[in-house]
């Protein structure tokens, strides 16, 4: 090894840096998956989205009323239909009550000198058994829409705060809260529980589940259909069935290609990340490959006197192997502490890794990266090294010493 | 030169593991470098409908906060009165249209027909004058016609098919989430990487039109300018700063007011940051990212190129003691030693660079972060290949090659001719 000690330097600078960018690769894509695969708290599958919309009194298709009927006999009406659907189970309306859309409409509630902040949802009581949210206070979907039915508000556990002057959830649990800090305007916050997220990628945000009050006209539906019914009914939502007078469903999609949407950035960021990662693992295969083999040609005198002394095949394999692995130790002990020194100085959350997410030296995505790290590169060393190692173990010594 | 090719060949025939990594790692490098700036390219290039976009200007945010309480505020795009008050009448602007910044999914079909969904841009008349459309039947709707809020449509190819049938389409009814409008006018389909210009439908807007403001100041507005040949854009960006005073005093009862973030933007803002309407955009920090993403594509290659050059001369030692001791310069094997490398380099470059445009051109996945991207959608070839993209492909290919061939060949070079005989 210390004859080879040029082209080790070479191979340990390499495996040094490839390792740190490996390890920021893996820390961003575990971070993100792990996120991804927290528990929702709510079921989206078996679930529509639609947006309800009223025509224009100056459309030429606009029915007017007479003193019984009005936009909201419409959406009763177009409920109703709905709910007589044999492929329906559940029909909730409201106002940004869809996943996977992108809005932030917010809302804050104060307590004392503390405030909440969240994205505000009105819902009706059947937006939460539609998508069958649960509680994070131990109690049951209906309970959770019992208390939206009595005027109640819910609110989420965020995993992280925004600004300086919002608090957790447990501050307000069973509070009367302020609505938007104005004194005259008193709710009740009855529950916790999981809030809709904006995406699965994101994490749990501020979320304010508030009744939509009745005369208020929801301008988002969900439907939970019957389970495996999809196709029968997406061809039972003709137009008529989507319309009701002025009242009609627009945008009727499934819950499933919503979220295909909504998360199309993300999953090209994994991509990218796992074709770089890809990338730079072939470059440390092919580097293995191509200076092993240099080395294993240069060096056949002296395997074949070790063979001639009783070294095995095995040993000779392992002699190479051990010499690779030797290289990625070295690399790994140099570049451990850059990596801790990155996270200790903020750097992964000054390169945007991590959405609203801190990584600090007890986050355990930076170890189970630095492991699969470590991981993937001895595999590829190995795998590069096999070839060369093979011809080499496949010395015959004596052709070897006639030629010398 | 003759001897050099002559060298490589031999190099190739008598080394062929070393000598193909070698290319291999090359052409991947230098493809996955020059896909990676092709994906740029497309996001700032100028190609129809967008062929103004070197001076294309984007007025499209505001944000407003509470003096006292930064963490209330309100952001979003513009409503009639802030487009008027920021926009209107800009010196050394030559085109200025105010349109929706965004698309609505829009129900579309024959009065009484079944729908199907498209995108719809509500713009004003000038919209069709900053964007070079292809018009294949009728025509835009007009000033007066925008200003009017007459119900016409502009739809494209796809959408008059899908919804009408056959030709001839203009002057036949449409109903657009009923409402019903006449169409006037059919383009060829926009591509969905036109980032602005991109639409299924455009139907007229004008200022006058306040349905969609949600308050005095925030709306649905956006501003679309191209500026004058030879205008800087911080002379137009002085003059909107400027005019975010007047903002402030009409919010001045309500204690809020409104926040300058470095509009308007152009396009290679709009290209590299997801413009959000509270943030200033960093470009800064999108350019360091580009730069250390390029680093380490010609790092890593480098030092694994490197090294197995240094294999490469490891063997023919003795060839360049014999060299030296017939008199060669140090400078003259340093320089042979590049120049070869130089020439493998460029070989593998080029194979990565063909391979780099058919997959750009090819393969619109990789287009997907695109807002409202449509699978099939793949850049025109002007946008990825220009003399830029090709100087762009040597000067990677040269920096690669500096970066390892560089210090063996000094290693090379610095051999002593006695020692190198001697070695074996």
């Amino acid at each position: 090894m210390r004859n080879e000690w040029r082209g080790n330097i070479w191979m340990i600078i390499e495996l040094t840096i490839v390792s740190i960018i490996l390890w920021f690769l893996f820390t961003t894509i575990c971070t993100i998956v792990n996120v991804r695969m927290q528990h929702a708290g709510y079921d989206v599958n078996d679930l529509y989205g639609a947006e309800i919309k009223v025509v224009d009194e100056d459309s030429p298709y606009y029915r007017h009323y007479d003193s019984l009927h009005s936009p909201l006999t419409d959406r009763d009406l177009l409920m109703a239909k709905l709910n007589d659907n044999p492929y329906v189970e559940t029909v909730g309306a409201g106002s940004n009550i869809l996943t996977y859309s992108y809005n932030m409409y917010g809302m804050y509630l104060c307590h004392d000198t503390v405030c909440y902040q969240g994205n505000l949802r009105s819902v009706t009581p059947d937006v939460i058994m539609a998508y069958k949210i649960e509680s994070q206070d131990g109690k049951t979907s209906s309970q959770l829409a019992d208390i939206i039915s009595k005027g109640e508000l819910i609110i989420s556990r965020p995993d992280f705060m925004l600004g300086n002057r919002y608090y957790d959830s447990s501050l307000f649990k069973d509070k009367d809260v302020y609505w938007g800090g104005d004194s005259a305007i008193v709710r009740h916050v009855g529950a916790v529980a999981y809030g809709l997220r904006r995406s699965d990628y994101e994490p749990q945000w501020g979320v304010i589940y508030a009744p939509l009050p009745d005369e208020a006209m929801p301008d988002q539906m969900v439907i939970r259909i019957v389970h495996g019914k999809d196709r029968e009914f997406v061809e039972s939502m003709t137009t008529a069935e989507k319309r009701a007078g002025n009242v009609y469903l627009s945008n009727l999609q499934s819950m499933e290609s919503r979220r295909e949407i909504a998360h199309s950035q993300y999953n090209t960021l994994i991509r990218d990340y796992l074709v770089c990662a890809f990338f730079l693992m072939i470059m440390i295969f092919l580097g293995f490959l191509g200076t092993f083999w240099f080395r294993t040609q240069q060096r056949v005198d002296e395997i074949a006197i070790r063979k001639v002394n009783g070294a095995t095949r095995r040993d000779i394999m392992r002699r190479l192997v051990s010499e690779s692995l030797m290289l990625l130790a070295v690399s790994t002990l140099i570049a451990i502490p850059v990596e801790l020194l990155a996270v200790h100085y903020g750097l992964l959350d000054d390169l945007n890794v991590t959405y609203y997410h801190v990584v600090t030296l007890t986050t355990p995505e930076i170890y189970q990266s630095m492991a699969m790290t470590v991981g993937f590169l001895a595999l590829l060393i190995l795998a590069g090294i096999w070839f060369p190692a093979s011809k080499a173990m496949n010395v015959c010594p004596a052709q070897v010493l006639k030629d010398q | 030169m003759k001897t050099k090719l002559k060298q490589i060949y031999y190099d190739m025939r008598h080394q062929p593991v070393i000598a193909w990594v070698t290319f291999f790692a090359t052409a991947m490098s230098v493809f996955l470098i020059m896909v990676i700036i092709m994906m740029q390219n497309v996001k700032s290039a100028p190609f129809a409908p967008e062929s103004c976009r070197d001076r294309l200007l984007l007025g499209v945010n505001l944000h407003v906060e509470d003096i006292e309480d930064q963490d209330i505020n309100s952001s979003s795009s513009l409503s009639s009165v802030a487009a008027r008050v920021l926009y209107d009448d800009i010196d050394g602007v030559e085109k200025i249209s105010y349109y929706h910044k965004w698309m609505d999914d829009s129900e579309v079909s024959v009065p009484g027909g079944e729908s199907c969904m498209a995108q719809l841009r509500k713009a004003d008349a000038a919209f069709f004058n900053i964007f070079d459309y292809t018009l294949i039947e009728g025509r835009y709707y007009t000033t007066e016609e925008a200003d009017a809020l007459m119900p016409l449509a502009v739809i494209t190819e796809t959408v008059a098919r899908n919804v009408l049938g056959d030709a001839p389409w203009t002057g036949r009814d449409i109903v657009i989430d009923d409402r019903q409008y006449t169409v006037v006018g059919v383009v060829r389909d926009i591509s969905s990487l036109a980032m602005t210009a991109y639409a299924d439908l455009f139907v007229p807007t004008a200022l006058s039109d306040t349905e969609g403001d949600r308050d005095n100041l925030l709306g649905q507005f956006g501003a679309v300018m191209v500026v004058k040949e030879g205008v800087d854009f911080s002379h137009i960006r002085q003059q909107v700063k400027a005019r975010y005073s007047t903002l402030d005093a009409m919010l001045a009862q309500s204690g809020m007011r409104a926040v300058y973030h470095e509009g308007p933007y152009e396009q290679e803002v709009i290209s590299n940051d997801d413009l959000y309407s509270n943030v200033t955009p960093d470009l800064t920090s999108a350019k360091r990212m580009h730069l250390i993403i390029y680093a380490i594509l010609l790092l890593v290659p480098a030092v694994n190129l490197s090294s197995m050059l240094h294999s490469r001369l490891s063997r023919r030692i003795r060839e360049i003691g014999i060299r030296r001791a017939f008199g060669c310069t140090r400078k003259r094997i340093i320089a042979d030693v590049i120049i070869e490398n130089f020439i493998v380099t460029l070989l593998g470059g080029a194979v990565g660079v063909v391979t780099g445009v058919i997959f750009a051109a090819t393969y619109s996945g990789l287009y997907n972060d695109y807002e409202n991207f449509r699978y099939g959608d793949t850049p025109v070839m002007g946008a990825l290949l220009n003399w830029q993209t090709v100087g762009v492909a040597l000067l990677v290919c040269f920096i690669l090659n500096i970066f390892s061939a560089a210090l063996p060949a000094w290693y090379a070079s610095s051999l002593k001719p006695v020692e190198a005989l001697n070695s074996k």
